[in-house]
């Protein structure tokens, strides 16, 4: 086993240029793999932590009432809220989470007007939950202006041309459905990787929210909660739910599913990307064994003469092939996780394409990252492939007669 | 007894409309010990019938015997263990694997054969020196002249202790001296070891060391002679 071993090693050898093209080939083919892997999964977990930071949190609560219908009057109840809370304090799952009054309004300037989402929040607490205080990208987050600041989107900024200090008019109904309509004037503008979310999200205090539907105290309709770990998210949802009564706790995933089919659908498309370069490089590898297995000709007749069985011969190319292609993976997966670790903290700008990202909702700063998972599920891909690659040409050399092949010219 | 024997052979190859005897009715036996050519022009058959001797191809008709065991119609596996054990092959073109040294091609064949390492290095080393090449043992082929790859396959061919080597034109590929040299050593060792040489050639230099000579035409073996000297 050992002088097979050898021997196919050193074949592998033989012809230095035939094998470096191979080599560079698996190598780049490992490396452009796995590069756009990262690309791709940074990209989208930049878009889902941006998401569930800016907006989503890990779990949201609602009443029952809220989710059959989004309505001002389906909010919690005094005793859903002291049970919620009751829940909350309690799990050490929870890092932190907020109260969110919402009603869907408009906002209108001298320039137009566009349907809104108004969150009423408690800034301080909810700096805690959500990060669209440190997405400012102009302007303050509730510390300026005492009477009705508003935070605005940068999209919702252009379309109506808001600046800060300009004020918008923002326009719902009151608890008793009678059509209110107050001037905000603008402290922050935020930018998130979602134009959408920019375009239709405004965020006010709790304390105005309430003032102007009419009530003496606030209308909660949502909790954003944030746990130590995302992961937790499904099971820690199910627990709050049956331990509340009327009310429903969804984890992120529920709320955007777009979000999560988003991720599942690119992961698969990513791995077909992987396959279909690893089987790209399978076809050099044939190519190159095959060619090998010809010149040999000769050899391949003396060994089966003097009495190698064939099984020895086909486990020999077998061998050959895979030192083929595994010999450059190491190269190929060192030089995959140095450049993913290197632009996965200095990050790739594409500014020049930075609108059409931020069309799609991501941001034009990259920050390639990648699951260990990755490096091993390509390593395995390899090996797989130039196992399966490697029967042709073995296939091939059994076919030989040794009485023609050892007079091969 | 016979090393060899064969009764009848014929070979038939189909050309089209046309069937071509390679080999004739051919029969004959060859006793443990002889140094004997097998020579010819040219499609005389001699390759064919070197390879139904050496269980590469399989007759149309005909047995071959060695050593009293029939090999026709033996299974490939059968005759892949029977080659490695029995038959030792020296090629025209060397044929030397040339990724391996002198030393690890004469022990390639031992190591299909499941001999141990200490086996291998001592059979290697005595075999290498017998021919001449202890001193290019770590080489590899291509750092050695042509007359020594041959002798490296000539150490190759017996280093499994075959019952008799085919040699199929040894020396086509040598010049004079390379030649007389290779064929010195192999007569020395039919002399003092009595390793039974099977020479398939047309090479007037190997002829004339023979102690006999088969000579066919047209597939048929024309002439049987014995030569003393």
């Amino acid at each position: 086993m050992n002088t097979i071993i050898k021997i196919a090693w050193r074949n592998v050898w033989r012809n230095k240029l035939r094998s470096g093209v191979v080599f560079t080939s698996v190598v780049l083919g490992i490396w452009a793999g796995l590069f756009v892997l990262a690309i791709s999964y940074g990209m989208l977990e930049q878009q889902k932590r941006g998401m569930l930071e800016s907006q989503l949190s890990h779990i949201q609560i609602h009443s029952n009432n809220y989710l059959e219908d989004v309505k001002l009057n389906h909010q919690f109840s005094d005793s859903q809220l002291n049970q919620i809370e009751t829940v909350l304090s309690k799990n050490k799952d929870i890092v932190n989470y907020s109260k969110r009054s919402i009603s869907e309004g408009t906002g209108t300037t001298a320039h137009g007007f566009s349907n809104l989402k108004v969150i009423g929040v408690t800034p301080e607490i909810e700096k805690q939950v959500t990060s669209i205080h440190s997405r400012l990208i102009e302007g303050t987050y509730f510390t300026k202006y005492k009477n009705r600041p508003v935070i605005i989107g940068r999209q919702l900024a252009e379309e109506l041309h808001l600046e800060i200090g300009k004020t918008m008019n923002i326009s719902f109904q009151d608890k008793d459905r009678n059509f209110i309509q107050a001037g905000f004037k603008v402290e922050g503008i935020f930018g998130t990787p979602s134009q959408s979310f920019d375009k239709s999200n405004v965020f006010i205090k709790t304390e105005d929210f309430t003032e102007l539907i009419a009530s003496q105290t606030p209308y909660i309709h949502e909790y954003a909660i944030n746990l130590n770990e995302v992961e937790k998210s499904t099971k820690i949802a199910r627990l709050i739910t049956k331990k509340i009564k009327g009310s429903t706790a969804q984890n992120w995933a529920i709320i955007a599913p777009e979000l999560s089919f988003m991720n599942e659908t690119s992961e698969a498309s990513l791995m077909i990307i992987l396959v279909i370069i690893v089987f790209a490089l399978t076809f050099g590898i044939v190519n190159t064994m095959l060619m090998a297995i010809l010149e040999r000709k000769r050899e391949l007749g003396m060994m089966l003469c003097v009495g190698m069985n064939k099984q020895k011969v086909f486990l020999m190319i077998v061998i050959e092939t895979l030192f083929l292609a595994i010999a450059a993976a190491p190269i190929g997966l060192l030089i995959s996780w140095g450049s993913i670790t290197y632009f996965g903290n200095v990050g790739i700008d594409l500014d020049s394409v930075g609108d059409a990202l931020y069309k799609a909702g991501h941001d034009s700063m990259v920050f390639p990252e990648i699951e260990s998972s990755a490096y091993i599920n390509i390593t395995v891909m390899i090996i797989t492939a130039s196992l399966l690659a490697s029967i042709i040409p073995a296939r091939k050399a059994l076919k030989y007669n040794p009485a023609e092949a050892v007079r091969a010219v | 007894m016979s090393v060899i024997r064969t009764e009848n052979l014929i070979k038939t190859y189909t050309q089209g409309e046309y069937k071509i005897n390679a080999v004739n009715d051919v029969s004959f036996e060859i006793e443990k010990g002889e140094f004997t050519v097998i020579c010819g022009p040219s499609g005389s058959g001699k390759t064919t019938l070197l390879n139904i001797m050496g269980g590469l191809d399989s007759p149309t008709s005909g047995k071959v015997f060695i050593n009293d065991n029939e090999i026709t119609g033996l299974s490939e596996n059968k005759l892949i263990d029977f080659r490695l054990k029995n038959i030792g092959f020296v090629f025209q073109a060397y044929n030397l694997i040339p990724v391996l040294t002198a030393k690890e091609n004469v022990g390639f064949v031992m190591l299909m054969q499941g001999k141990s390492k200490a086996e291998r290095n001592k059979r290697t080393e005595e075999l290498l020196k017998s021919v001449g090449l202890e001193k290019e043992m770590n080489k590899k082929p291509g750092q050695m002249s042509g007359g020594q790859q041959q002798r490296v396959a000539v150490a190759r061919a017996l280093a499994s202790r075959p019952q008799f080597i085919l040699a199929d034109e040894p020396t086509a590929n040598l010049d004079s001296a390379s030649t007389k040299n290779l064929l010195d050593i192999m007569a020395k060792m039919n002399e003092e070891e009595g390793i039974t040489f099977i020479f398939s050639t047309h090479d007037q230099r190997v002829i004339d060391r023979a102690r006999r000579i088969l000579t066919f035409e047209d597939g048929k073996l024309i002439s049987d002679e014995s030569i003393k000297k």
